[in-house]
């Protein structure tokens, strides 16, 4: 089949249309509502062209192709019909360009150069549409709006959640969210790319740059282990925006709000700008060569006594060059698992947990199975691949978790489990399990990163693996942080060295306990001890018995300036350069997009510089290389993760307490961001099961291993799941919340 | 004589005869010349390179700075390049106003090269009077465009500004009473228009009073005839162009072989020398001078009956009306696209030329079809007649060196570029 | 005959004098100099000097910051922040033209939508320290209220 544009033949295939033809051959027709990722609409006409034999130019979105059709493009019919079209979407366009954060990017613009005409007939009043606060992180000017319907086609169709709508008929259609409510979707950024014009913007760049002044560098981000590919806009050294960068593999055309507000947290009053070293009760300035000497005694003193914990949103090269240091002075102790309690799985542990298919086989899949993951809040890119599934493939997808939450695609079937109640239902050894789907088909299990914190997680990681593979299924590890992959290759946990390669010891592995014992040498690396750790008590206790604490921190907070001994000032990632390897096992590489704030320091320059005194040899270079041969030696099969002999640890008849860790504060750079807690992080809860009761309706009192917590927060109650006190709670808890999973008495 | 030796001189770059910042290397055998070697790029800025970074239209203002006392043509030059790959038609108005700015421009070129040659020679009074007269032609620049010198004022698709119906005013002050004031503004009454007519009346008078300082005048014809002959197949070799290559006898001016813009309609004559020594260039140079008056007479006459556009009325490439900027949204993104992106040319390359004062002053420029130039080369007239020099000075006596310069008529905006 | 001619031309000193009879004539003729500052020479209205930001009568500021003169100056010598304001607009922080930058093109007023950025006819200025050269939004905005009158009046001059 082929059909001509512009008298020049083009294969075509049976569904296409033509600006689907134009666009593959490079050939511009002009557009404001088509969008390649969104449904069709032909609302703005602006397509508009010839065909032979149609009486009236066709739009090119909506027209499919026959065989020999002929279009033209650029004849006096078709650029007359653009022509007229620009002038009415300019009827009653406000004379915003001088102010319109969109103009010199606009589409609007660059379409009414090239079609439009130089003037307007139309002198009367225009329409103004009065503007409506819809949140912190996108700001309106709708009298600017067109009525393209993109956002409103990207909330129902790939975001999932109708925010915004179109209400009224001609001159008075508006774009509105429904009910006054703002957005909440963690995709709701996307609109800002969508929008044509300059009626949905960005306010964290609002007014404060131009487009032209922009300086773009492609960077990974850092917030989730998917691994987007994102484009940072800067101005005289300042982060003013963050856009996708198109990647058929990770995130298409879309960037997950984390990702793209995300960089707000850097220029926080808590930065740490100095090296700090400690004189009596203050953390005082200081150099980095005194801090570092300090580092290398303290190593040296101390050695086998020692700690060290690293947060899996360090680069691979920081997380060689850690381990190496601490291995060269004999401390084995290291890892990254911060928020984890129950380590007896960790021998069997894949090399390097993955997602084990690729993103875009997702759609493929009969059933996936989604256990202990909120995957819209959490991973909001794999939501838009799980909604393509289930419109392409009718995919069934259920839901495993300890709290109730909401998706934005269906999910045929939701339970809600406490701990031991998760475990029980995937063991294919007692009874048959309650998951009732089709065994034979193409099915995925993916196991999300909460489930981890849990105090049984080798168990469920035992049950589900079992049942995995016992029925043929995949399993997929999502890790909590933007390198957990990159932490177990690089041998960021205490019985692997990199690559995989385990310490030749006797196994002990299962009793290894991270937080309970005390070290000496407390060697901390990006990670926040109020929020970072399994159980905020133990990990206070160790550092007050500790004898001495070195941070690594880009952040100060009150645990750091009280227990510190010494503090490096790490620059952020946007600061630094280095390289994730995200979920998929694919290693991405980025740059530095703007300098470090005050004297901190990209991490591998800092530990590079220490490690030097010990082995001259090593090079940024050579790190580099050595992570690539590394990560090329590798070859894991499959996630399972089978342990013999493993008892059971839970008596489901205690009253447990889970803590759910909202993910817009995962790590120290987000919970700084103001404008996207204040959107995201506003549903802090306690909720005890109904039939318990709590005698103080303002605060509740948890009894747990000889500590008593208070907690002031919204109270509600739940009947699933049963025995559960569940505590949900974001970044910037100013209250001890406890273990994260453990026994406790109201 | 083993005793006597050639030895090397310096002249400048700080002689105020090496008009700009020349430095020539001359190998003197006692008070003769054996050999003389310009060093130049002093006045180096990097243009070429400067224009590859900037989208056409603000690269305009840079090309006045070439060469420094032919604004206008250079703009013209460049302008020219930009519409030849657009091919862009532009009003009729606005050719007569390019045209006759540039005449106005080559008498400002002759009166400066007149005035500083004859100074150099020493003829003091020439210097004096040319100055008089460049002032009333700045004041031309300055109505028109806003500047005396650097007027940016050339646009592809026309020019920026229309001509002014009135002309600035002396005004009244302590030193002079009402009637002083009057008769220092008996030709500012009207337009500008009328001002440069009233102009152009008396120029053909005071070419004659430089005539009679200098032409017959026995110091100046022994400082001029007969120094730095250049012969005709000589000239034609070394690449000359202009009064340069008039001087020797070639008959070649652009104006008439390649006409631009409006030239093929307008009466003018082309002076030719016979001897090709600096007598000749100067009697062609005074020629010209009155040859452009002429030119400019028929474009006054021209557009003082015409109310036609002065620029382009295509909005992609020149700037809409203010008004309507401000009322029409079409207009305001056209303005707002031109003032912030500008435009892109098609790909494609070019060499357009004009018959500046000093030559053929010529822009080649690519386009890859950004909106910036991807090349431009800037073919300065000055260029191959400074390289000429060496040629043209050896031989003669020490003295002789400063009237060759002077002649040559070289700035160092061009050359050095 | 000629050669008779030209020997008594030349022999008098003939076209001497009639270069120094032109020279003479000026002895009694009207200087052509001007005795500035008392006397200034015609400026026309639109003369491209010292710039300006102007406001609106209210006393608002009409600068927007829209860039657009930033974007247009070939010289690199417009230098602009901008912000929201507190009342929602867009205003900028900064704005600062270097005037050794300058090379006085017109362009910035050219661009300027809002006529808020021009160039005045002020062309007697100086600096007594290098960093004065570098005039910021106030510095602007002052020239703009003293030269307002007069911008006027170079407006309605230039619509002749």
């Amino acid at each position: 089949m082929h059909i001509y544009i512009n008298d020049t033949k083009y294969e075509v295939s049976e569904n296409d249309t033509i600006i689907q033809v134009a666009d593959r051959n490079e050939i511009h027709i002009p557009r404001f509502c088509y969008h390649k990722r969104l449904s069709i609409v032909a609302s703005c006409r602006m397509c508009l062209v010839d065909v032979e034999g149609a009486k009236y130019p066709q739009p090119a979105c909506s027209t499919l192709v026959r065989d020999g059709m002929k279009v033209n493009t650029t004849n006096t019919s078709a650029s007359q019909a653009q022509k007229n079209t620009m002038e009415f979407l300019l009827i009653n366009h406000p004379l915003d360009c001088p102010i319109c954060d969109q103009a010199g990017e606009c589409e609007l613009q660059d379409v009414s150069l090239e079609h439009g005409d130089y003037k307007s007939a139309y002198n009367e009043i225009k329409r103004t549409v009065i503007d409506k606060d819809i949140g912190d992180l996108v700001s309106t000017e709708m009298t600017r709006c067109i009525h393209c319907s993109r956002c409103v086609r990207f909330g129902e169709e790939v975001a999932g959640i109708k925010e915004l709508g179109m209400t009224g008929r001609g001159e008075e259609t508006k774009i509105e969210t429904f009910i006054n409510q703002g957005l909440s979707s963690q995709l709701s950024g996307n609109v800002i790319d969508l929008c044509p014009v300059g009626a949905l913007n960005n306010s964290l760049y609002k007014y404060s740059a131009r487009t032209w002044d922009l300086k773009q560098t492609s960077s990974i981000s850092s917030n989730d282990c998917l691994g987007s590919n994102i484009f940072y806009h800067t101005y005289k050294d300042e982060i003013k925006r963050c856009i996708p960068k198109e990647d058929e593999e990770i995130n298409l055309s879309w960037l997950s709000d984390n990702d793209r507000f995300g960089y707000e947290g850097i220029k926080s009053d808590d930065r740490i700008l100095h090296p700090l070293i400690r004189r009596g009760d203050n953390l005082e300035k200081t150099d980095f060569n005194t801090i570092s000497d300090y580092l290398i005694e303290s190593l040296k003193l101390y050695s086998k006594k020692s700690c060290g914990i690293m947060s899996a949103q360090s680069s691979c090269e920081e997380m060689y060059l850690f381990q190496h240091l601490l291995r060269e002075n004999n401390i084995g102790k290291i890892d990254h698992r911060s928020k984890e309690c129950d380590f007896r799985y960790q021998k069997n542990f894949p090399t390097i947990p993955s997602f084990d298919i690729k993103l875009s086989e997702i759609k493929n899949l009969d059933n996936i199975i989604i256990i202990g993951t909120n995957v819209s809040k959490e991973f909001p890119i794999l939501s838009i691949y799980f909604r393509e599934a289930i419109k392409n493939n009718d995919t069934s997808i259920f839901s495993f978790a300890t709290y109730e939450f909401e998706e934005n695609f269906p999910l045929k079937k939701s339970h809600v489990l406490n701990s031991q109640e998760l475990a029980d239902c995937f063991n294919t050894s007692t009874t048959e399990t309650n998951v009732d789907i089709d065994k034979t088909g193409n099915n995925l299990i993916i196991l999300g990163p909460a489930i981890s914190y849990l105090s049984n997680y080798s168990n469920i990681l035992n049950n589900i693996s079992r049942y995995a593979e016992s029925n043929n299924m995949k399993l997929s590890l999502l890790g909590d942080q933007a390198n957990t992959s990159g932490a177990w290759a690089m041998g960021i946990v205490p019985h692997r060295l990199p690559g995989g390669v385990a310490i030749n010891k006797t196994d002990k592995s299962g009793n290894y306990e991270l937080l309970s014992d005390t070290d000496d040498l407390l060697v901390i690396y990006n990670l926040e001890p109020e929020y970072d750790f399994s159980d905020d008590n133990k990990i206070l206790e160790k550092l007050k018995k500790s004898k001495a604490n070195i941070f690594f921190s880009s952040y100060m907070t009150e645990s750091i300036k009280k227990y510190a001994h010494i503090v490096f000032p790490l620059s952020t990632q946007v600061e630094s350069s280095g390289s994730y390897i995200n979920t998929n096992k694919k290693l991405q590489q980025y740059e530095k997009i703007i300098n470090p704030l005050g004297e901190s320091k990209d991490g591998a320059d800092i530990l590079l510089t220490i490690c030097n005194s010990f082995d001259s040899s090593l090079t940024h270079e050579g790190v580099k290389k050595s992570i690539r041969a590394i990560l090329a030696k590798i070859n894991v099969n499959n996630n399972f993760v089978q342990i013999a002999n493993l008892d059971n640890v839970k008596n489901s008849n205690f009253l447990e307490k889970i803590v759910i860790r909202n993910p817009n504060s995962s790590n120290p750079t987000l919970r700084r961001c103001n404008s996207l807690l204040n959107t995201h992080d506003n549903d802090d809860y306690f909720s005890i099961p109904l039939d318990k009761t709590v005698s103080d309706n303002d605060k509740i009192i948890l009894n747990e291993n000889n500590n008593k917590l208070k907690l002031t927060i919204k109270q509600k109650k739940h009947a699933k799941p049963i025995n559960t006190v569940l505590v949900k709670i974001g970044g910037t808890h100013k209250e001890k919340i406890g273990a994260y999973n453990t026994e406790v008495d109201l | 004589m083993s005793d006597y030796k050639n030895f090397t001189m310096n002249f400048g770059p700080q002689h105020p005869a090496a008009h700009g910042v020349l430095r020539l290397i001359l190998e003197m055998d006692g008070e003769v010349i054996r050999s003389a070697d310009p060093h130049i790029g002093l006045l180096h800025r990097a243009t070429e390179k400067l224009a590859e970074s900037k989208p056409y239209n603000q690269n305009i203002g840079y090309m006045d700075r070439l060469d420094y006392v032919s604004m206008m043509c250079n703009e013209h030059a460049y302008v020219l390049a930009i519409e030849d790959i657009m091919k862009l038609d532009i009003p009729e108005r606005s050719k007569y106003i390019r045209v006759m700015f540039d005449e106005i421009t080559r008498i400002l070129n002759h009166l400066l090269w007149l005035g500083a040659h004859a100074l150099d020679i020493g003829a003091m009074s020439v210097f004096l009077y040319a100055f008089r007269e460049r002032e009333d032609l700045m004041d031309c620049y300055e109505a028109v465009s806003g500047t005396r010198m650097h007027a940016t004022y050339y646009r592809p698709g026309g020019v920026s500004k229309d001509l002014p119906n009135v002309m600035p005013k002396y005004m009244l002050n302590k030193n002079q009473n009402l009637d002083q004031v009057e008769k220092l503004n008996y030709n500012r009454e009207g337009s500008l228009l009328d001002f440069i007519e009233s102009f152009i009346d008396r120029f053909p008078k005071n070419v004659d009073e430089y005539e009679n300082l200098l032409t017959d005048n026995r110091i100046w014809k022994q400082r001029t005839v007969g120094i730095g002959v250049v012969s005709p197949e000589r000239a034609v070799d070394l690449g000359f162009t202009g009064p340069m290559l008039r001087g020797s006898g070639i008959e070649w001016d652009l104006r008439k072989k390649q006409p631009y813009e409006i030239y093929k309609d307008l009466e003018f004559d082309i002076p030719v020398g016979t001897e090709g020594d600096s007598y000749d260039r100067y009697l062609v140079r005074m020629q010209e001078m009155r040859e452009s008056a002429r030119i400019i007479k028929q474009c006054c006459n021209w557009l003082k009956t015409d109310n036609g556009e002065y620029i382009s009325s295509n909005y992609k490439i020149a700037p809409p009306d203010r008004d309507d900027m401000k009322e029409s949204m079409e207009s305001l993104i056209h303005h707002f696209k031109l003032f912030s992106e500008g435009y892109c040319l098609p790909v494609g390359e070019t060499y357009a030329c004009v018959e500046a004062p000093k030559g053929e002053f010529g822009i080649y420029l690519i386009s890859d079809g950004a909106n910036k130039p991807y090349r431009l080369k800037i073919r300065a007239p000055g260029f191959p007649h400074l390289a000429s020099l060496d040629e043209m000075a050896k031989g003669h006596m020490l003295s002789d060196v400063v009237t060759i310069i002077g002649t040559q008529d070289i700035v160092f905006g061009e050359i050095d570029r | 005959m000629n050669k008779i001619i030209k020997f008594i031309k030349s022999l008098f000193f003939l076209e001497i004098l009639k270069g120094l009879k032109i020279t003479g004539q000026k002895l009694s003729k009207e200087p052509i100099t001007i005795q500035y500052p008392e006397e200034k020479t015609p400026l026309s209205s639109r003369f491209r000097g010292l710039h300006a930001l102007r406001k609106y009568p209210n006393g608002e500021e009409r600068c927007i910051g829209c860039k657009l003169c930033e974007a247009v100056c070939p010289a690199l010598a417009i230098s602009i922040d901008t912000e929201e304001r507190s009342d929602k607009t867009r205003r900028t922080t900064k704005y600062e033209i270097d005037l050794f930058k300058c090379i006085y093109c017109g362009f910035c007023e050219e661009a300027c939508p809002v006529d808020a950025i021009v160039e005045t006819g002020i062309f007697e200025y100086h600096f007594e320290r290098r960093k004065d050269s570098v005039m910021n939004k106030l510095d602007l905005l002052k020239i703009g209220d003293m030269y307002e009158k007069e911008e006027l009046k170079d407006r309605e001059r230039n619509k002749l």
